[in-house]
């Protein structure tokens, strides 16, 4: 009872096209469910409108909204409700517990030391370019695999020296 | 024995090289699935989730990282594949 209600952070995404007042239907809807189950509305806006990364019911845009709130979580249940009930609105929706910022930075990071096997791993394998270079590439093997491979075969020429053999002889 | 040769060096298949540890909470940043692009830089060309041993996260800052991932997938803010139909 004297607990204190959870906050949620809800995001919904809906479609670029949708008409004002059916927007503010929406809206309101969830400040209604907030309200009926004692809670209270932190945040209700738009978040941003955006492109999709990929379509969904063949809209390549949407705009996303976004309703901040601290409620008992029958709230949460009755606005998926209501956003299952509207799908040709409401594209997606999530709702996660949300987390105030400043808490969770001044919290987090001030107890983790360094761990002795990453230190060891950092000075074993650091080189000038490795930084740049593989952030730009992404995880792809192929051509790191290239570039990595005159540097490599100066530390141990073995494996270059047994393909070259090869090859004569064929 | 040519067959050896041209099977590829036996066992001299790399990947790619281990980054530096990085630490999200020390940057300030904090792991938020509507981050694009932070997350982004956890992902492959293809999109795919980069293994601990590329992005130098910690285990713990790994899993929250790979959670915003799949979340902001979900919501269309990261696609799944290049190929999407």
């Amino acid at each position: 009872m004297a607990i204190e209600p959870r906050k949620y952070e809800t995001l919904y995404l809906v479609r670029p096209d949708i008409s004002p007042e059916d927007l503010l239907t929406i809206q309101n809807r969830v400040e209604q469910s907030v309200a009926g189950n004692g809670g209270e509305i932190i945040k209700s806006e738009k978040w941003a409108e955006r492109d999709l990364a990929y379509r969904i019911e063949n809209y390549t845009r949407g705009t996303y909204y976004i309703a901040v709130y601290a409620a008992e979580p029958k709230a949460v249940t009755d606005i998926e409700r209501y956003f299952n009930l509207s799908k040709n609105n409401v594209l997606r929706f999530m709702t996660v517990n949300y987390i105030e910022e400043e808490g969770k930075t001044a919290g987090a990071g001030t107890n983790v030391p360094p761990r002795p096997s990453e230190q060891e791993d950092q000075s074993a394998f650091q080189t000038p370019h490795s930084e740049s270079e593989e952030q730009a590439k992404g995880g792809d093997e192929q051509p790191q695999e290239a570039a990595e491979q005159p540097q490599e075969a100066a530390e141990q020429p073995k494996g270059d020296e047994e393909k070259t053999q090869g090859g004569d002889q064929s | 024995m040519s067959r050896r040769a041209m099977g590829g060096g036996g066992g001299r298949r790399f990947y790619s090289r281990r980054k530096k540890p990085r630490d999200l909470a020390k940057e300030g940043k904090q792991i938020d699935y509507k981050d694009t692009e932070l997350l982004s830089q956890f992902i492959t060309e293809r999109k795919k989730i980069l293994p601990r041993r590329n992005t130098g996260l910690s285990r713990q800052e790994q899993r929250k990282v790979a959670i915003a991932i799949k979340r902001a997938r979900f919501m269309a803010l990261l696609p799944y594949t290049v190929t999407h139909k």
